[in-house]
């Protein structure tokens, strides 16, 4: 069984495996302090107490279409290899469990377009994508 | 037992001193190997060996114990100066500590120790019976055992205990009676006794010994005192500490205790928001002051302001050097490591250490040892050349390897540097091209640092021949990805036959800056003050007379000469729109002789900022890619993060 968070991006719903999530935060007074010279999808740092930690706006970093310049609700603060990195979604939906029979491996093409999906799992009403938050950071 | 239990102070505290006493003797040794050394050197080490002795046998742990008891007979012997020290007697000494050492790494690890210490422990001892000045008449004495006889050892003490009052015992010959089996001994010992004692006495004594089958003599012989000891003499290698003095770990490790690091580091964190927040007090009461100059408790306020700043100030320095170590800590333990490779390879090196007071993160001192003793390693087996090929090349026999640190504003410099052969170019150049690692037209374009920087690729090497020390030389790779690991950056300096420099630059992860604060669009940025000349206003006219621009790059005019200028919005690709504007703002920076002219949009003032390192999420394969012109963040007063500008780099282009 794993136990996932459930978010949104866009309209799409994707999901985290918990272990990897330290933290679920709103964005409305979150400072971010841009960076120069990096990739667009990195929104910048964040001072989370005393803590500094790299922001980086999911939905661009998948290529998906965002809604211009408003800053997604949420951030999860997610361990990748054990450093922090921060990631904006619009909504947070919830969390399930699922069984390891619902996981299924992310086609060949699946894997060149989008190389971050780990898993995709399937319960009775909806598709999920899990995100693999080790590869999506050591690129 | 062969094992400790952690969990017994008692033991606990015996591993720990045994550990500073075992350090404190290979030092000293060491010491006296290079000639600087006097009685009280000997005496500190004769009371560390029978220390050792006596606390090892509390625990009954007899290795330690023999080893210690041979080492303090040698000692002794020298202590009275009836024994003199040579090179030699130093090495078989050395070796006795290194099995001592490794006999005490394995009490914690509980590994069952299979190598026999009686040999050593023997061989040790021989030294101060063989080096006898006085010349003595010896005689041989052998004593059958009994066939069926059992506990040879301790038989063998008992005559031994015989003999002690009527004659001087020499030697006697298994020299490991005390612990050997019964099947190793064979079936009879020798004595070296006086040969003055009358052999009467020697029977009528040895009757009463029970289990003994025969006793033989032979004749006396006249045993020649080797009175030709060998001087001292600063043969291998020499040390030569900095003026300074490093900080010595065994007197801070005896009043120490263990924290956990990540306790310091949330200490730390605290400390640096301290900072800050008694920076945001200060100007907060500076404006109070200007607006209400009178009032009294305004006044109270400032004092109180006043005592903070001393205690930020004092509570910052003491948290960051608990999380600092001296770069002795790893330094101590290489001289001993350039001795014996120095004498592997034949080779005559005189390791000068500077800068072991030097402070650096803990977490990086691990990493650094790996990278250290490679280019040591190399610098002995490759750089420095054998003693005859050096007097060949009018050089003195011994080469000069010397190990340094030092501070700059936001990084540390550590180099190594060999007076030997230096690399040779042409070499490199071949082998470059024959890897194809180059193409043929591209040659004559490369200065001689872009060949040296081929070094550093895997598999490169121009030795002609392995050595199972250092192997090809072909670790560079490795030690520029270890340094890398650390944000780092390694350079070569070489120039043939005169030698060659190794230069680290390590960030400084944890400290404290001056640094004058820059807006620029929406980031701020941070310039350390030690890096800044000048800083000024230009309006209108003078913009045009000073800056002229010539295609992509700008000069400046500055106090008689015209230095490079750039905006510092250009540099970081941020859009601001100061091109156009009636008055600029300079910061004219430098790097030693090089100087720029950096035009920046808003200069917020003055700061002190601690910097955090971003190395987790800097370099090659990582989230914010190598981030150059970066070199840090630092959390400000008002919680907003000011980027740390690395001015090495906007000097280079």
């Amino acid at each position: 069984m794993i136990h996932v968070i459930l978010f949104k991006i866009a309209e799409e719903i994707y999901a985290i495996e918990s272990v990897s999530i330290r933290e679920i935060s709103r964005t409305k007074e979150l400072r971010l302090n841009v960076i120069p010279k990096v990739p667009p999808y990195i929104k910048g740092l964040v001072n989370l107490r005393g803590e500094i930690i790299p922001v980086v706006h999911l939905g661009e970093c998948l290529g998906r279409e965002t809604q211009g310049s408003v800053l997604p609700g949420r951030l999860l603060v997610v361990l990748a290899g054990s450093v922090p990195y921060g990631i904006l979604v619009n909504q947070v939906l919830g969390h399930i469990c699922l069984s390891e029979k619902c996981l299924k491996q992310p086609t060949d093409e699946m894997a060149v377009m989008t190389p971050y999906i780990k898993n995709i799992a399937h319960d009775a009403m909806e598709t999920y994508f899990i995100i693999d938050v080790e590869r999506l950071f050591q690129n | 037992m062969s094992r400790l239990d952690p969990n017994d102070s008692y033991h606990m505290l015996y591993w720990q001193e045994a550990g500073e006493q075992l350090q404190e003797m290979e030092q000293a040794l060491l010491k006296i190997e290079t000639g600087h050394y006097d009685d009280e050197t000997i005496n500190h080490i004769f009371r560390m060996a029978h220390s050792l002795k006596g606390s090892s046998a509390t625990l009954d742990l007899k290795d330690l114990m023999q080893l210690a008891h041979a080492i303090e007979s040698v000692l002794t012997c020298i202590k009275s100066k009836t024994m003199m020290i040579d090179s030699a007697i130093v090495t078989t000494l050395l070796e006795g500590l290194d099995m001592l050492l490794e006999i005490h790494r394995e009490l914690m690890t509980g590994a069952d120790r299979m190598v026999d210490v009686s040999c050593l422990a023997a061989r040790i001892e021989g030294l101060s019976k063989c080096s006898a000045i006085q010349a003595t008449q010896q005689r041989k004495l052998k004593v059958v055992f009994e066939p069926d006889e059992e506990m040879l050892g301790l038989k063998a003490q008992i005559i031994l205990n015989a003999l002690e009052p009527v004659t001087e015992v020499f030697s006697i010959s298994p020299a490991a009676y005390e612990t050997l089996e019964d099947e190793a001994f064979g079936d009879s010992i020798e004595i070296k006794i006086d040969s003055k004692t009358p052999e009467s006495l020697l029977r009528d004594v040895l009757d009463d010994v029970t289990g003994i089958s025969k006793v033989q003599f032979t004749c006396a012989a006249t045993v020649a005192a080797p009175v030709t000891e060998t001087e001292v003499k600063p043969e291998m290698t020499e040390m030569v500490q900095s003026p300074q003095g490093g900080i010595s770990v065994s007197v801070s490790e005896k009043t120490a205790v263990k924290v956990n690091i990540l306790k310091i580091d949330q200490l730390i964190n605290l400390v640096g928001e301290l900072i800050i927040d008694k920076e945001s007090l200060h100007s907060i009461s500076n404006q109070l002051k200007k607006a209400y100059r009178k009032d009294k408790q305004v006044q109270r306020l400032l004092d109180v302001c006043e005592h903070l700043d001393y205690l930020g100030a004092e509570l910052q320095e003491i948290v960051l050097s608990t999380r600092m170590l001296p770069l002795g800590t790893i330094f101590d333990s290489l001289p001993r490591m350039v001795r014996d490779l120095a004498i592997r390879c034949g080779k005559q090196v005189a390791f000068q250490v500077t800068g072991q007071e030097q402070g650096i993160d803990r977490g990086m001192i691990e990493a650094l040892l790996d990278p250290l003793h490679h280019l040591l390693r190399n610098a002995i087996d490759h750089g420095i050349e054998t003693p005859e090929a050096r007097l060949a090349l009018g050089k003195s026999a011994q080469g000069l390897l010397k190990l340094s640190a030092s501070q700059g504003d936001n990084h540390i410099l550590i180099q190594i540097e060999d007076d030997g052969k230096g690399i040779e170019v042409d070499k490199v150049m071949k082998k470059a091209v024959e890897k194809g690692l180059i193409d043929l037209d591209e040659v004559p374009y490369l200065t001689e640092h872009e060949w040296l920087e081929f070094l550093f690729t895997p598999g490169f090497s121009t030795a002609t021949s392995v050595s199972d020390i250092s192997g090809r030389g072909v670790g560079l790779d490795v030690v520029k990805a270890n340094i890398n690991k650390l944000s780092g950056i390694i350079d070569i300096q070489s120039q043939p036959n005169k030698g060659t420099r190794f230069i680290i630059k390590l960030p400084l992860t944890l400290a404290i800056i001056k640094a004058m604060l820059i807006k620029e669009g929406p980031c701020t940025f941070a310039i350390p003050i030690s890096a800044i000349v000048e800083v000024f206003r230009l309006k209108d006219a003078e913009i045009i007379e000073r800056i002229h621009s010539t295609g992509f790059s700008h000069v400046l005019h500055w106090r008689e000469s015209t230095i490079p200028l750039l905006y510092l919005s250009n540099f970081f690709e941020i859009n601001a729109s100061l091109i156009e504007a009636e008055k600029l703002y300079v910061v004219v920076v430098g790097m030693g002789e090089k100087k720029t002219a950096v035009v920046v949009e808003r200069i917020l003032g003055e700061q002190e900022i601690v910097i955090k390192s971003m190395a987790a999420y800097t370099g090659m394969n990582k989230l914010l890619g190598p981030l150059e012109g970066i070199s840090g963040v630092s959390i400000l007063g008002d919680g907003g993060l000011a980027h740390i500008v690395d001015v090495s780099l906007l000097v280079k282009s």
